[in-house]
This record gives structure tokens, sequence and C-alpha cells, in this order.
């Protein structure tokens, strides 16, 4: 169970993290809260994508030791629903912008997420990460690689789309 | 058409980039080899000393050998990348394994102890999976680098590296004669060339089918295919691939894929070959540009200028979100008509075609280009199994605009088994039925051939035979086809260059298309904004709240989506796709798709001892009827050399003797009307399979029209006739020819292919047994109509084209009333 939920967490303490990221959410969809027609084949992409190779990422990465585990389902919300639903909406409704705008946005957005998770379920831990001996700095160097979302899949879409793949348009 | 042979000996720029990636690693693998070595020899320094294993000789000895030959196979694969490329291709496969050894142990190994390092403790399996990231991330590397490398040295469009070598080794045995024209690379170039020009879901089956080849002898413990020598690869190739197939040693199902495999590479072949230029003199074909009597046969029947037709691309529309009055989906006969008639009715009409438009004056003389523009898949369409081809036009103008122009009457005995009350219950108004089909003969031009036409000289020798055998008496009808192709007016002549090119569309407005004549004179007469085309977009999903359909979407070639709302839908996209779009929407489940029937043919070819030069002519011009019906009807047919040699028997030496007397050969579809035993769903890896097998009853009666129709040649003189059997058989009196009900056995022993399919959403009374009403409107539905050959309750036995536009023209006040 501890690797599944975290060691001292229950099911109970994920309920604010849900709660976050509908909350964060909600914020991201203000601009654009419906996806145009055009989008939804880009959106799906982007969304199975990430979600699947952050997941898996996050525990291959674990094992060569360049991060800590991720509890199970805390690896299953945070890539499925905060980085698969969330922050590609966010790529949606930020795309548009310069790409070091949009690095900054996605850093940040992913700072608050992971800093709630880490309050919450204890994740996000390293005593220290690139010789750097602060319990924030492995939290701030992964939401900085968050930020890499928007500039990967830019190239992706370009990549994949212009070859007619996946059902992707851009336009 | 490109010359492969002559490819310039300086390296392209990414064979540069490969060889210095060669130097690199050779380097770097140097390196690591000492770097194992020494330390066991010469004793391990302080910085290694928390890895024990470094001390051990029987591993220094593992990755001394591994390292040195990497080493050695870098040093030898930079020295000439071209020359020496199977060792990068070695580098690859031994990489590859270490990766997947890596791998293995990595989450397997038993032995997992720990190492104290200067960074923490860190496991041996640990260390495995970092080396193996290593390894993965250095394979990649060498594969882009060889991939980029092959690509640009031959210029690649569409097939890797691999299935292009392998399409050459191919062709290398394929095309086998005294004096082959085409290396084999140029061969494989123009076929890759051809598979790039066009968009189509079923293409990724070539390159399958590539890879399979290559790789089957692995099975065999033996090299691939294209590292064979050509003699053991032929032999391979004829013992697994032919003998085996032909006597029925594989397995069913391994057969069916060798079979569908060497089948597609032979096409292959055939179509890079024959298609180039360069081989036309030596099979005796003249294009018709070329042809001496072609300046007076144009000043005969002069050109005509052509009508414009304004059609929509993607970029001419601005908003994603269209409204239309009626949306028509297709732009073929049966939609062509329909439209004509609804704005005559007054109502307005937005076409939407999948296929792209190509204005007639780009027709062009170039089999392989012409079908990429004007085919579905490049006319790769194939059931399920592999054996049956389905060959539909994709264009503005639909089928219309490819097929032969040959015109049947819906057969009354058909009209009665539709119509029959107790039976399939069509429904149908025959005195408006017949009243709609005297419109169509006068709108469309339909007119018998004459012999003041340039007729198929095939067919003349088709029509010989018949009346030897005198089967040309009545009430066998012997005759030349109906069509509509254009014909004199008033003192005006005009009439059928015979350029032999219907297939590959008309490019002297002769041939009457819906390119030609309903869209464009429908346009001239009430405005491009009454009638609307848009094309290059697929109609992918209708979508419907409660009994409504409430908007369609649609899907441009770049991914554009654009949905559009209309007051009333019609489908008309032809018998496959049509199903295949209500099946998509959720509509008519169960009965979409169901009970698809064909006109199923197959050649009886011939050789004759004099010339014939059946190319120059009408491509299909004759045909012969029989009263009482026996099932079959025959029409004479040939083709431009691309074509022909798809469907012309024989293998290896036997083909290409066969090509080469290619202007000696006549040939003659027989074509039966299938049982509506078929069916089309979204399924396989296309998203559209066919699944199609004959019955035992329409493949003995197919035999025996084969069988009457290489008689008739016989009688006509014919030497030689030959069907399209998988095995090779030349017949060469009528008594060898009765042989063949013993020598073939099923659908897997002969080509089998169709035009003409029909059903799918027949129409019917009952609504349990059809998918539309009487009134074309599909059951459940108020504003949803469809309207094309997949209406057929069951198949017509003829070509189709003129039934489906009487339908349509009987179905126009049905959609006109729907507001």
């Amino acid at each position: 169970m501890e690797k599944i939920l975290g060691a001292g967490n229950t099911i109970t303490d994920y309920l604010p993290v849900l709660l976050i990221y509908l909350l964060m959410f909600l914020l991201i969809r203000q601009s654009k809260p419906v996806i145009e027609l055009n989008y939804r084949g880009n959106f799906l992409f982007l969304a199975i994508v990430w979600a699947i190779l952050m997941f898996t990422g996050n525990y291959l990465f674990y094992l060569v030791g360049v991060m800590s585990f991720l509890p199970w389902l805390n690896n299953f919300i945070h890539c499925f629903l905060w980085i698969g639903i969330c922050l590609s909406w966010l790529y949606y409704v930020a795309s548009e912008r310069p790409l070091w705008e949009c690095f900054i946005h996605f850093s940040f957005t992913s700072f608050i997420v992971k800093f709630a998770e880490y309050q919450l379920l204890g994740s996000w831990q390293m005593e220290s990460f690139l010789g750097i001996h602060h319990p924030y700095a492995y939290l701030i160097a992964m939401s900085l690689v968050d930020g890499i979302y928007p500039i990967a899949s830019r190239w992706m879409l370009q990549y994949f789309g212009s070859r007619g793949k996946f059902g992707l348009y851009v336009g | 058409m490109a010359n492969l042979s002559s490819i310039s000996s300086e390296l392209t720029l990414q064979e540069v980039r490969l060889r210095g990636l060669l130097r690199v690693f050779f380097f770097f693998y140097l390196g690591a080899m000492l770097l194992y070595l020494l330390p066991a020899v010469l004793g391990v320094p302080d910085l290694l000393k928390p890895y024990p294993f470094i001390n051990d000789p029987a591993f220094a000895n593992n990755s001394t050998i591994k390292m040195g030959l990497f080493a050695g196979l870098c040093f030898i694969g930079a020295a000439d990348v071209r020359r020496y490329l199977v060792a990068v291709e070695t580098i690859m496969v031994v990489m590859l394994l270490a990766v997947v050894s890596g791998l293995t142990l990595t989450f397997f190994a038993r032995n997992n102890y720990e190492m104290q390092t200067g960074m923490g403790k860190l496991t041996i399996r640990r260390m495995v999976l970092m080396s193996t990231i290593f390894d993965t991330a250095v394979n990649v590397l060498f594969i882009s680098f060889y991939m980029a490398a092959q690509k640009a040295r031959y210029k690649l469009l569409f097939f890797s590296p691999f299935q292009f070598r392998t399409l050459a080794a191919l062709a290398e045995i394929v095309i086998e004669g005294d004096d082959v024209k085409l290396k084999p690379l140029d061969i494989a170039h123009n076929v890759d060339r051809y598979m790039s020009s066009f968009r189509g879901k079923t293409k990724w089956i070539t390159k399958i089918a590539l890879t399979g080849i290559e790789l089957y002898p692995a099975f065999f413990l033996k090299p691939l295919t294209s590292y064979m020598r050509p003699d053991d690869r032929k032999a391979f190739l004829m013992r697994h691939f032919y003998q085996n197939v032909a006597l029925r040693l594989a397995p069913p199902f391994i057969r069916m894929l060798v079979q569908a495999a060497i089948r597609l590479g032979k096409q292959l072949c055939f179509m890079g070959y024959y298609n180039d230029e360069r081989v036309f003199e030596s099979v005796g074909y003249k294009r018709f540009s070329e042809r001496e009597d072609t300046p007076k046969r144009l000043e005969k029947f002069p050109l005509k200028p052509r009508k414009e037709l304004s059609v929509l691309k993607e970029i001419d529309i601005n908003a994603d979100e269209i409204t239309a009055d009626v949306v028509i989906v297709g732009t073929g006969p049966g939609a062509s008509v329909l439209a004509r008639g609804l704005i005559e009715a007054g109502r307005s009409v937005l076409m939407i075609e999948r296929g792209d438009y190509t204005d007639p004056s780009q027709f062009n003389e170039d089999e392989i280009d012409m079908v990429s523009r004007l085919y579905a898949d490049g006319a790769l369409q194939l059931a399920s199994d592999f054996r049956f081809q389905v060959i539909q036009g994709s264009c503005v103008g639909g089928s219309s605009v490819v097929n032969n122009a040959v015109c049947f009457d819906t057969p009354d005995h058909v009209l009665q088994r539709w119509n029959d009350r107790h039976g399939l219950n069509a429904g149908l108004d025959l005195k408006r039925y017949k009243q709609s089909g005297q419109r169509i003969h006068e709108h469309i031009g339909i007119r018998p051939m004459t012999t003041n036409d340039f007729l198929n000289p095939g067919g003349n020798k088709f029509l010989d035979g018949c009346k030897k055998m005198g089967l040309d008496q009545m009430p066998n009808i012997a005759s030349a086809v109906s069509a509509n192709i254009a014909g004199a007016t008033g003192h005006t002549p005009d009439g059928c260059l015979g350029c032999g090119y219907c297939n590959i569309g008309c490019a002297f407005g002769k041939k009457l298309s819906m390119l030609d004549t309903v869209l464009p004179e429908t346009q001239a007469k009430y405005g491009p904004q009454a009638l609307k085309i848009i094309a290059g977009c697929e109609v992918r999903k209708l979508k419907s709240r409660g009994s409504a359909i409430t908007l369609l979407e649609a899907r441009f070639g770049s991914g554009r989506k654009i949905t559009v709302k209309a007051n009333t839908y019609v489908v008309s996209a032809g018998a496959v796709s049509s199903s295949i779009l209500l099946q998509r929407s959720g509509i008519a489940h169960g009965k979409a798709g169901k009970n698809l029937s064909f006109n199923v043919g197959s050649p009886m070819n011939a050789v004759f001892p004099d010339k014939i030069k059946a190319y120059d002519g009408l491509q299909i011009s004759h045909y012969l009827q029989l009263n009482p019906d026996r099932g079959y009807i025959f029409e004479t047919w040939f083709n431009p050399p691309m074509f022909q040699s798809t469907v012309m028997p024989g293998w290896w030496n036997d083909h290409y003797v066969n090509m080469h007397r290619y202007d000696r050969f006549a040939c003659t579809g027989v074509l039966v009307g299938s049982e509506s035993n078929a069916e089309v769903r979204i399924a396989g890896l296309t998203g559209r399979e066919v699944r199609y097998t004959p019955t035992w009853k329409d493949f003995d009666t197919l035999l025996d029209g084969l069988i009457l129709a290489g008689e008739i040649y016989f009688k006509a003189g014919a030497e030689i006739v030959m069907p399209n059997t998988f095995s090779y058989y030349e017949f060469r009196s009528p008594d060898e020819l009765r042989r063949l009900k013993e020598l073939v056995k099923d659908s897997s022993d002969i080509t089998l292919g169709t035009g003409h399919p029909q059903g799918g959403n027949a129409l019917s009374a009952d609504e349990k047994r059809g998918v539309i009403d009487p009134e074309f409107k599909v059951y459940g539905y108020d504003n949803l109509f469809v309207c094309d050959a997949s209406v057929f309750p069951s198949s017509l036995g003829v070509n189709p084209q003129v039934t489906v536009m009487t339908l349509a023209d009987y179905a126009v006040p049905f959609v006109a009333a729907n507001r």
C-alpha cells in the first residue's frame, strides 16, 4: 500500500490534491472554455502521449536514480489528470504565445501543483539534487522540466501534423 | 523517369554525416576497448575501484571483444559508406541485441549486488540499465543517420531503405528476360515515386508486404531476401511463394499472407517497369500522342472547348462551420444527376467529394500519375483476404471519370427481382423508373458505338469468334457496346478517338463523364452558388439528434475539419464508402454494409499469330450477352502496358515473354453478377474491410464463362489462351482449356476483381430488409437519403452507371420535397 499511496498516506489525502487540480483546471480554461473543432485531435494526442510518457518516465528515471520514487496513485493522477488534461489544455490556451512565456507559465503552474503534492502527500522529495542541498531544489528542478512541455509539444505537433499522422492539424 | 543507375558517385551530405559519425564512434569504441582491457592487465585505478567486475578477466575479455567489434565495424564502414554499408547494418543489429539483452538483465537478472560508489550505492541492475539506455541512444543515432543517408542516396519518398532494397531485389528476378530495359533500382525508384504521389489508407500494406518478403527466409534460417544471390533468391521465392502456395503445402493462414505478399510485390515491380516509357517500344506499345494516325483521328473528331467547372478547395473555405440547403456526399454519377434534379426543383446543393479535383486539361498519358490522382487508395483497395481487388474512382466526377463508359439499362429480370413483393420488395414505380431511364439516355448522351468510332481491334477478334460459333445470333447479343461517348450532332462528326485511356481519364472530352457534362452544365445554367462543390474533403461522420441529422463532420487531407449543417443530407459516396459512413455514424446499425455484391470479373487472355494492337482503340468496345442468361456477360477489354501487366498471366520469364507479345494479345473480361454475400465494415487495420469469397455457384459460373471465352478466341484463330491464374497455364486447344475446372480449385487460384461494388444499403419497402425505403430515405431518419450503387437490392450483372443515374433521377422528387 505504501508503494501505491505513499508513506503514511490514505485515500482521503488525495482528495485535496484532486481539488487543487480542479481549481487549476478551471483557472486554465477561463479564456478558452471550449476546444475548437480543429484542435480536438491535437489535444487528445498531446494528452495521451504526455500522460503515458511521463507516467513511464517517472518510474524509469527513479530506477536510474535521477528521480525519487513517486507512489503509483500519485504518479497516475499527476500524469493523467494534471499533465494529460490540465497541461494539455494550458497548451491549447497558451500555445500562440512566445515559447519563453510558455516555459515560465508551465514551470510556474507545475510548481504550484507539485508544491501542493509535496505538502499534502510528501512526494517530490529528495535530500539534494544536482549537488544542491535544499528541500525545494528537486521540486523546482522538476517544475522547470515541465517547462519543456510546450517546446516539445510544438515540435511533435509540427512533425507529425505535417506528415498527416494521427489526425493532427497544424494549420 | 529518373535514371538511378547513373547516380552520382559523390556522397550526399547525409552519407558524409554518416561517415563522420562512424569515425567518431571508431575512436570512442577504441578508447572503450582500452578502458576495459588495460585495468585488468595493468591494475585498476582508484576511480574504478568501486566497480569490482572491471578486474574480472572474463568481463574484460567480453567487453573488449564487444568494443573491438564495434570499433572494427565503424572503421570498415567509414572507409566506404556505400560499399560497406553492411558493416553499418551489422552495428545496428548487434546493438539492438545488446539493448534487448540489457533490458532482459535489468528486469530479470537474479544477481543484483550493490556497489558503493562516490555518488552513493549503485546496484548492478541499475548500472546495466544505464548502459542499455546509452546503447539505445547510440543505436537511435546510427539508425537515424543510416536512414537519412540511404534516403538521400536513393532519393526515397515513400519506402524505407530496407523496403526499397527488397523491392529492387524482387524486381531483379520478377522482371526476367533477355533484354530488360531498366535496372532494378530504376524499377524500385519508379514504384517509390508512384507510392508517394497519392494519399491512401492502404499504402502501408505494400511496406508490410515487402518487409514480409524480406524477412520470410529467416524462418528457414536463410539470409534475408535482398542479401541472397539472385539465383538463390529466385529459387527461394519459387519454392516458398509460388510452389508451396500453388500446391497448398503451407497452412491456410500462412498461404494467404504469403500469396498476398508476392502478388503485391509482383504488381509493384510490374508497375515500376511497364509504366516506364523506355520499355514501351520493346513491348510494341505506342502512346496515343505518338501513333501515326493520331493527327488523322483528331482531324476526324476534333476537340471541342471544355466546359468550366468551379470547384472549391480547402484554401477557399474560410469558415469551419458551413450551412447549406442540401448537402450531397460524393460527386459521382448518382450524386451529379441528383444534384441537377434538385437544383431544377429549386433547391441549392453543396457537394462534398473525398477525392481531389483534376481538371481534364491535366489528364495525361502517364498511367501511374493518373491512377494516383483519380483512384481511391491508388487502386490498392483489397478485400480482407487480399485476394479480391475493388477498384473505385475517387475524384470529382467519381467513377464516371475512370470507368469505360459502358452503358446498360437495368435488365428487366433484375427489376422484376428487385420489385418482387415476396422477396427484395424494392417498391419501385416501374413506369416512373422507365421514364427516368429515358431521361438519362437523352441527357447523358448514350449511344451505340459504331465502326465509325475507333474501337478495340481485339474486340473484332472476339466478335469474329462469336460469329464462327454462331453465338451472335438472336436472342444472343454480340455487338459493340452502348456508351456515353460523344457522337455526331447534326452534321458535326464526333466519336471516340480510341486512345485507350478510358480508365485514366479521357483527356479529349469524348467520354461524357460527370466532369464533362452534368456538373459543368448545371453550374453554367444555374450558377456556382446553386451548385457548390468542395473537393479533397472526406465526410467522416453524420451526427444526429433523434430522427434528424443535425450536421456532418468532414476533414481535408491536411487534417482540418469542417462541419456542415443542412436541411437535407444525401449520401452518394459509392457502395463501399457510403456503407462505411453510415456505420461510422451509428446509422442503420446491423444492416448498413451487409449484402454487398459485385460484378466479379476475371480476364481471359488470348495470343494471336498476327499483331492486333488491342491497345489502340476504345478499351471496352464489344460485348456478348447470351440468352437465356447463363449468369455472365463478356466484355472485350484491353489496357495500356502498366495496367495490362498487372493482369497478365505468368511468372518470371513467362510474364516477360507475354508482355513482349503485348501487341498480339486480346483480352476479354468475364463478369458475373455475384450473390449478395459480401460485407463491408469498419474493421482491419485500414478501418475499411471488404469481406468477400465467391460462392461456389458464382465461382463455377465464372469458370464456365472463362472456358467459353477461351473457346471463342480459339475459333477466332488464337494460338494460346490464358486465364489470370496464380499458377501459370497456357492452353493451346479447347480440350486443354476444359481442364480449367480441375486446375482452379477456389478463388485463391485465380485473380478476381471488380470496378462495380453494389448494395450494402439496400432499397426495400420492408424495413427489416432495407436500409432505405422506396423514397430513398434511411429508415428512422427524417432528412437522410442514400442514392448510389449501394442501394441496389441485388447485383445487376451488367455495368451499373445507367442504373445508378436512373435511380438518382427517380429519387429527385423525394429528396426535393424534403425541407
